[in-house]
């Protein structure tokens, strides 16, 4: 993955995250998320995005985050990974932001390692940090046999 | 290079046409040697494969296209009939041809290989019996022609100067294209024009895929604007809507046009095929396709190929006798093969039927013991269509097999697992007559009939090819509700015992099951062998989805089978039944306590007990009538009812029905005349083809009765004897009595038919009151 770029960024908790616009990436909210009982821990449910199936995960699962505080309006953030549209429902849009190759470093180490696994490095950006998740690993890393 | 290998895919293409109609052609031909158009078509798909493959200089391809040509010219123009030995070898040219073009296929280049045996029998054969000199002399159209021939035979003949060949055969080739085409325009004018008129195009299959794609949120938009227009007052917007709703529907039936294709395109394999299977194992086998033109869509007629080639080939290897064992037991020396195809239900069904010696059940019944499927006691007491089943069983097939059980199993589990994947069943009869099986398969797998339900607020769909009854049940007393066997709630559907399954529990969205004496909404369902009821929190309505993916996270749920977009955008789950059957444990559990559907042998012989339904006289309460003497059950208005002479009677669908008020004719009720506004419950009885109706204050519902019944004594009008369910006491109508008494009893009844029947309804009667 090409560390310099555009990046879609959005907050899950206090952390910052960054997916590079590459991808494919749309935003929306307000989506009426169909849940999938028995299915993944991670996966919210789905939704349609004009015509297609999108599916949902819930970022704070798949972080090992706590559950978002109640009355959080989850926000997506969209991608397409092998020709299927997910979205990440997140707590919080930031901006597109521009980086370059100086700003990179590898991920820390003191990171959950549930988290780490998915971050590709962070760009110190001047007020904070920048994680960059791999979009692949955040699909292909869920564990599919769950009830 | 990009442009060459385009026109390289076209050949391909045309290529695979070409030698799927061959087969088919070269089957018919055999049957009627004589007709001329029929060689004129195999001619004229022989020269297209030579020219075009001269055009690649794919060689070998050219040469033995050539060899086969100068035999059907020779067959076109009446010097030889077609024999058998002519057709091996034709289609051996063929299959050679094409395991050429496969060749070009896999390597974008001709394949080496050596066919001067082939090319020297096809020689063979074209002068076999005659000389060359007669082929000469043969009426050809054009008077260039017999010069042209004699190039044609002398220069095989030089094999070893395969260059001078090649340059003569390529020369040649010029001239003969134009004298050639102009013999086969002639002979084949009519079908060449009006192919020329269908001019059609080939479009890629994802492109056709994209345009469905976008017709269906054209209809999910459509949707979502209707439900606009319903609220809106504004009369231009509506008539727009309108507009766009005729157009879109119109839009989306041509588009399901496009993916649908005649079953002949799997079908035309098949002449061929039982031929050859039929020629292997000494057999005379006639294969009548009837239906060939019905559509279905194109990934279905994927899936449906290889159990077709499957049962055909089971049928002609297995079900069809010998021709002398044939003989034998009366039939003709030919057997037959029916391929049947039409639309019933919104699906498609295929039968495929043959005339053949039939499963020997009592060797399945046997092999099923042997292989510790049942015990002994248990096989004894299943129905043949039990039997049946087991050789779905994987691994049953085989070993059957080795003990030349007559076929059939052998990879049924495999059909049917494929035919289950595209959402169809299979149905087996069979008799010493023949077998005929029978797949239902949907018209399409984008879009299906589903019943929705809800699951606490979620709406879910069912595939509605599972889907065999809704039901509604309200606890009652007297009626068993929800019981327990051996742990699997169970509910009495007409003397059927349903094994339940609770949604809510089962998608662990509830964690306790619900309560058993509350009202339960049941949908029941048929997969993996069984059936049983799923029970919802509601029933919603049917329709027609269009299925989308679930994507790859949903690969470790196997319950859901897809997705659909409902009208006001949301997306709901399809599930799938099968899976939910597995996931349920009730398989593996009923199968573990020999679970009889049928409830009356669980309930023991001398404890049976019949349906009845109870209801109501002015005066006397809790009387009951034999389910099967109701035909149906009406409310009539007074108003309806008029007289004939002393009788009350009523127009009834196009009949007279006779009215009789039971109070009349059944002691102890009270009689009461009915007024004009009031309307009565009646129940309908058929008696010899008449309708009759009996006036009752109320009906209630069906109850099971004990057969036992107590005798009154001294008897009484219009009773014949009384029951004791749950305590009280329930008197049973004595139909023929009160038939007898309003003068509807067998005196009036001429004729033997009508005796029989009033024999046969006593005879019923006693061995209740017994």
């Amino acid at each position: 993955m090409n560390r310099a770029g555009s990046y879609a960024t959005f907050y899950v908790g206090n952390l910052f995250f960054g997916i590079p616009i590459a991808v494919g990436v749309e935003v929306t909210m307000g989506q009426e998320v169909t849940p999938v009982p028995l299915g993944p821990k991670e996966v919210a449910g789905f939704f349609n995005l004009r015509g297609h199936i999108v599916t949902a995960i819930d970022m704070r699962t798949r972080l090992n985050m706590s559950v978002a505080p109640a009355g959080t309006d989850a926000l997506s953030i969209f991608f397409q990974d092998q020709d299927h549209l997910f979205a990440l429902l997140v707590d919080r849009v930031g901006d597109f932001t521009e980086v370059t190759e100086q700003t990179f470093e590898e991920t820390p180490s003191n990171l959950d390692p549930n988290a780490r696994e998915l971050i590709v490095g962070v760009h110190k950006l001047a007020d904070k940090l920048l994680l960059v998740l791999d979009t692949h690993k955040i699909v292909s890393g869920i564990d599919l046999v769950q009830s | 290079m990009d442009n060459n290998d385009q026109i390289l895919d076209e050949f391909l293409l045309e290529a695979g046409e070409i030698f799927d109609q061959l087969d088919l052609d070269f089957v018919q031909l055999e049957q009627t040697p004589e007709d001329k158009k029929l060689i004129g078509n195999i001619f004229r798909a022989m020269h297209t494969l030579k020219g075009s493959s001269g055009f690649f200089a794919f060689h070998r391809l050219e040469k033995v296209a050539h060899a086969g040509e100068s035999l059907l010219s020779k067959l076109r123009d009446g010097v030889f009939t077609l024999n058998e030995e002519m057709t091996d070898v034709l289609l051996e040219t063929s299959d050679r041809l094409r395991a050429i073009v496969d060749g070009v296929q896999k390597q974008r280049r001709e394949p080496e290989g050596d066919d001067s045996a082939l090319i020297q029998n096809l020689k063979f054969l074209t002068d076999g019996g005659t000389g060359v000199t007669k082929t000469v002399s043969a009426p050809s159209a054009a008077p260039v022609s017999p010069g042209v021939e004699v190039v044609i035979e002398s220069a095989p003949q030089a094999i070893a100067e395969k260059m001078l060949e090649a340059d003569i055969a390529n020369l040649e080739q010029d001239v003969l294209e134009v004298v050639r085409d102009v013999a086969i325009d002639a002979a084949v004018n009519e079908a060449e024009s009006s192919k020329e008129l269908a001019a059609p195009v080939k479009v890629s299959v994802e492109l056709l895929d994209k345009l469905m794609n976008l017709v269906s949120e054209m209809v999910l938009a459509r949707n979502r604007l209707l439900s606009f227009a319903r609220t809106s007052g504004d009369l231009a917007f509506n008539n727009t809507v309108r507009r766009i709703d005729t157009v879109t529907l119109e839009l989306q039936e041509r588009m399901m046009k496009t993916r649908m294709q005649p079953i002949s395109q799997v079908w035309s394999k098949f002449p061929r095929l039982v031929r050859d299977i039929a020629q292997d194992c000494g057999k005379k086998v006639e294969l009548v396709q009837i239906g060939a033109e019905t559509e279905l869509d194109r990934t279905l007629l994927e899936g449906i190929r290889d159990p077709l080639v499957h049962i055909i080939r089971n049928s002609v290897d297995h079900g069809i006798e010998l021709p002398a064992e044939r003989l034998a037991k009366g039939k003709s020396e030919q057997g037959t093969v029916k391929l049947r195809a039409f639309h019933e239900n919104g699906m498609v069904v295929i039968e495929i039927a043959d005339d053949g010696a039939g499963i020997d059940i009592p060797l399945v019944r046997q092999k099923a013991i042997q292989l510790g499927l049942v015990t002994a006691e248990r096989a004894a007491k299943l129905t043949d269509r039990e039997i049946i089943d087991f050789i779905y069983l994987p691994g049953f097939s085989t070993k059957a097999e080795i003990t030349n059980l007559s076929g059939r199993g052998v990879g049924m589990d495999v059909v049917r697992t494929n035919i289950h994947e595209i959402g169809g069943t299979v149905d087996i009869a069979t008799s010493a007559q023949g077998t005929r099986l029978r797949l239902s398969i949907p018209l399409t797998l984008a879009i299906m009939p589903a019943v929705f339900v809800r699951c606490k607020q979620y709406s879910y769909a069912i595939p509605q090819v599972n889907v065999i009854e809704m039901l509604r049940y309200e606890p009652r007393e007297g009626v068993p509700g929800v019981e327990d066997f051996y742990g699997v709630p169970v509910f009495r559907l007409r003397d059927k015992l349903i094994p339940l399954v609770f949604l809510n529990y089962e998608l662990k969205v509830d964690d306790v099951l619900p309560p058993v004496d509350q009202t339960l909404n049941i949908v029941i369902v048929q997969a993996a062998g069984i059936r049983f009821g799923l029970v919802v929190d509601e029933v919603l309505y049917m329709q027609e989805v269009v299925v989308k993916s679930v994507g790859p996270l949903l690969k470790g749920t196997p319950v859901y089978s897809g997705s659909t977009i409902l009208g006001d955008g949301r997306v709901a789950l399809i599930f799938d039944i099968n899976a939910i059957a597995v996931r349920s444990g009730i398989i593996a559990k009923l199968a573990d306590n020999q679970f009889e559907q049928d409830i009356s042998a669980a309930l023991g012989a001398n404890n049976e007990s019949q349906q009845m339904l109870l209801f109501d006289l002015l005066g006397l309460e809790r009387m009951v009538i034999p389910l099967e003497m109701v035909d149906r059950l009406e409310m009539i208005s007074a108003s309806r009812i008029d007289r004939r002479g002393n009788e009350a009677v009523m127009l009834y669908g196009n009949k007279i029905m006779r009215l009789i008020s039971l109070a009349h004719y059944v002691e102890g009720a009270t009689q009461k005349s009915l007024y004009g506004d009031e309307t009565v419950p009646v129940i309908v009885h058929y008696h010899h083809g008449q309708p009759v109706g009996f006036i009752v204050k109320k009906v209630h519902n069906i109850v099971n009765v004990p057969t036992q019944v107590v005798m009154v004594s001294p008897p009484q009008r219009g009773i014949m004897g009384s029951v004791i369910v749950n305590d009280s006491v329930m008197s049973i109508l004595n139909v023929q009595d009160v038939l007898n008494l309003s003068g509807l009893g067998p005196h009036e009844e001429a004729g033997l038919a009508g005796d029989n029947y009033i024999d046969n309804d006593v005879i019923t009667m006693d061995r209740e009151i017994k």
